[in-house]
């Protein structure tokens, strides 16, 4: 796998189809991988590819938009590429995905209980098992899943102009959403108010996804003042409220935001339950055609009227 | 010449559960999936594995807090902590992040809140058994000053030193008379071999300081900076950063409250001015004002590098933006391995 994306960004680049490659690189412990740019023919064994590459690059596409852009792209950074495209954040013509079906990548926290994260020297793949060195530990893959990942409706991209690696079916279902229903209103407004106390929004939620790029964030919008810059639990609240109804047809269940996250901060289960809603409401899934228009942008007289109605 | 003692697991419990009555008992602690400094409620649900997300220093310098209300021409004073209060189970790079953040708070200026509960704390230090993968605190030369009692985790229980006066007083507080620990010392030399043992790297902090001093256009600022997305983790969660904003928010002109909250270099309105300059325009110059202001203007103007190596930026930074990369490229003829300097 990782050779086909080193051979492509390769010829991207010496044909000069591209300015940049925006891929994964080798962080600083083996279960981290790092965003790298790639403008030179000869970095591109700087790439590599392994369960551990678990950012969705398109949050880059803003702050490299004035570029010729390739672009590796798991099944989620393709819908979110999908949204700029929508939005007219970037032009087709000047975006290369290369398009990677995913297996699913591992979350390194989820190891912690099982490894000693400290001596681990390298982590190989086989088949469906991680092999964990030098302690020798075997793991099934599929036990360590983000939980994004493990909901995943389309982990092979919709959207690239070349596509690598065996594809993959998901499924368009919502059991985790499914199960916060079950609980009660009032469990949970206290079970989100529990984890919004802990919140001391340093913003790597909104920083790290793709769709929020919007350059002055009501988030800190002095005049007027939407949200308090003092750091209580209702003010927590109201960001994460207001933040989320922002990503209403625009989130693709990326998982981003919890993974950047310190504090785990369940933001992520609020925006599955809106793309629940949009779903069953307009049966509209963000981010799978780039030529629709925006959900919020368009209006029928067929949409449902929710006045009266609890949800 | 100061006592050891010993406590068993139950006598511990025994002792916090005395204390709790008494006052209020800060340890580590379960809250959600993740683990932070915060009250407890049972004498046995203090964590003492791995290091709490959220660091130490929230309860001395809180995220935000009110400085005064104001109403028809009238100033209120809230109600800040004016009882003693326990930290318990703090780990090390919190406890040396204290005296760093002394410097700052009760040096030329001084900051009376922080300075209080500074006074009513008594910190008792846990012991690490191991680093967490990230840590290097033994790398920064942090040490054990500031604990006014020290915990050695043994087999059957803890070993007990005395740090302090405090400390002293806390146990004749307590109530309780513990064993004698002189004997088992030779345990604790071992534990905290093998603690120190677990260490790769030591940093030189000279090294560190004259490299950042010729680093203004070092290339790795802009390798940085590319990828970080601007976030507060590394400074909001740092132990030892205190940069803070004071607001007024008003009702009316007649009603309001003067607050202050944490602020990070890493946003870019922290240096928005009202012209709508920025003299720190883009990522670069706030990733370079992070590193240089630990690495370097600390230094000068505290004589303390104003990192502990506890690691978190290290674990949570989304996109890895490592601080020991800085730390490695300053001393790269400099690093030896531990023990031998």
């Amino acid at each position: 796998m990782v050779d086909k994306i080193k051979e492509l960004a390769r010829s991207l680049l010496s044909e000069g189809k591209v300015d940049v490659i925006i891929a994964y690189g080798q962080g600083s412990f083996p279960f981290r991988s790092i965003p790298i740019f790639i403008e030179k023919a000869e970095d591109v064994d700087k790439i590599i590819f392994n369960s551990f590459c678990y950012h969705n690059l398109a949050k880059y596409i803003p702050q490299e938009r004035e570029k010729k852009i390739g672009i590796v792209a798991l099944g989620c950074t393709a819908r979110s590429l999908s949204i700029l495209l929508q939005e007219r954040q970037i032009d087709r013509e000047n975006l290369y995905i290369i398009g990677v079906a995913c297996p699913g990548m591992i979350d390194f926290n989820k190891l912690a209980p099982k490894v000693n994260l400290r001596l681990v020297k390298e982590i190989r793949e086989e088949g469906e098992e991680l092999v964990i060195l030098p302690q020798g530990i075997k793991l099934p893959r599929k036990d360590f899943l983000y939980k994004s990942c493990s909901v995943c409706s389309y982990p092979t991209p919709l959207l690239y102009d070349e596509l690598l690696g065996e594809k993959r079916e998901g499924q368009l279902a919502f059991p985790d959403v499914e199960e916060m229903e079950k609980l009660s209103l009032e469990e949970r407004k206290n079970y989100l108010d529990e984890r919004f106390a802990l919140c001391i929004r340093c913003f790597a939620c909104r920083l790290s996804c793709p769709s929020c790029y919007c350059k002055e964030c009501f988030a800190e919008s002095l005049l007027p003042r939407f949200v308090s810059h003092q750091i209580t639990t209702e003010d927590n609240r109201l960001f994460h409220l207001n933040r989320a109804m922002h990503l209403a047809g625009r989130c693709v269940s990326c998982g981003e935001c919890l993974r950047a996250c310190p504090l785990n901060i369940p933001m992520f289960d609020l925006h599955r339950k809106l793309e629940k809603s949009v779903y069953e409401l307009y049966q509209y899934v963000s981010g799978i055609d780039p030529s629709q228009p925006p959900l919020l942008a368009t209006y029928s007289p067929k949409d449902p009227d929710l006045e009266g109605e609890q949800r | 010449m100061s006592k050891i003692y010993f406590a068993r697991e139950e006598d511990i419990e025994k002792f916090l559960q005395n204390l709790k009555e008494k006052m209020t008992v800060i340890a580590p602690r379960n809250w959600g999936d993740v683990v932070v400094y915060a009250q407890i409620e049972n004498p046995n649900e203090w964590v003492r594995e791995g290091l709490p997300v959220r660091p130490l220093k929230e309860w001395f310098f809180p995220a935000s807090e009110h400085l005064f209300y104001f109403r028809d021409g009238k100033i209120v004073e809230p109600k800040n902590q004016d009882e003693p209060f326990l930290i318990w189970g703090a780990r090390m790079c919190d406890i040396a992040s204290l005296k760093f953040l002394d410097k700052v708070f009760n040096s030329v200026y001084k900051d009376p809140y922080y300075i209080r509960r500074r006074e009513l704390a008594t910190i008792v230090l846990l012991r690490c058994r191991e680093p967490m993968w990230g840590c290097f605190c033994k790398g920064m030369g942090i040490t054990e000053e500031g604990a006014d009692l020290i915990l050695t985790p043994l087999e059957d229980g803890f070993l007990i030193e005395i740090g302090s006066e405090k400390g002293e007083e806390l146990l004749e507080k307590s109530g309780m008379e513990f064993e004698d620990g002189e004997g088992r010392m030779g345990e604790r030399d071992e534990f905290l071999r093998r603690f120190e043992g677990s260490f790769d790297e030591i940093y030189d902090k000279q090294g560190i300081y004259d490299f950042l001093k010729a680093a203004w256009e070092h290339p790795i600022w802009e390798e940085f900076a590319r990828r970080c997305l601007g976030c507060g983790i590394c400074t909001f969660l740092c132990p030892t950063c205190h940069c803070f904003d004071i607001e007024d928010e008003n009702l009316t002109l007649q009603v309001g409250a003067r607050f202050r909250c944490w602020d990070t270099c890493q946003f870019s309105l922290f240096t928005l001015q009202t012209s709508g300059h920025n003299p720190r325009p883009t990522k670069k110059e706030r990733v370079r004002q992070r590193f240089m202001h630990k690495l370097a203007y600390c230094p000068e103007r505290y004589s303390e590098t104003f990192c502990t190596g506890c690691g978190r930026c290290v674990r949570l930074c989304p996109v890895n933006i490592d601080i020991r990369e800085v730390l490695k490229l300053a001393t790269a003829q400099g690093v030896t391995p531990t023990g031998q300097p």
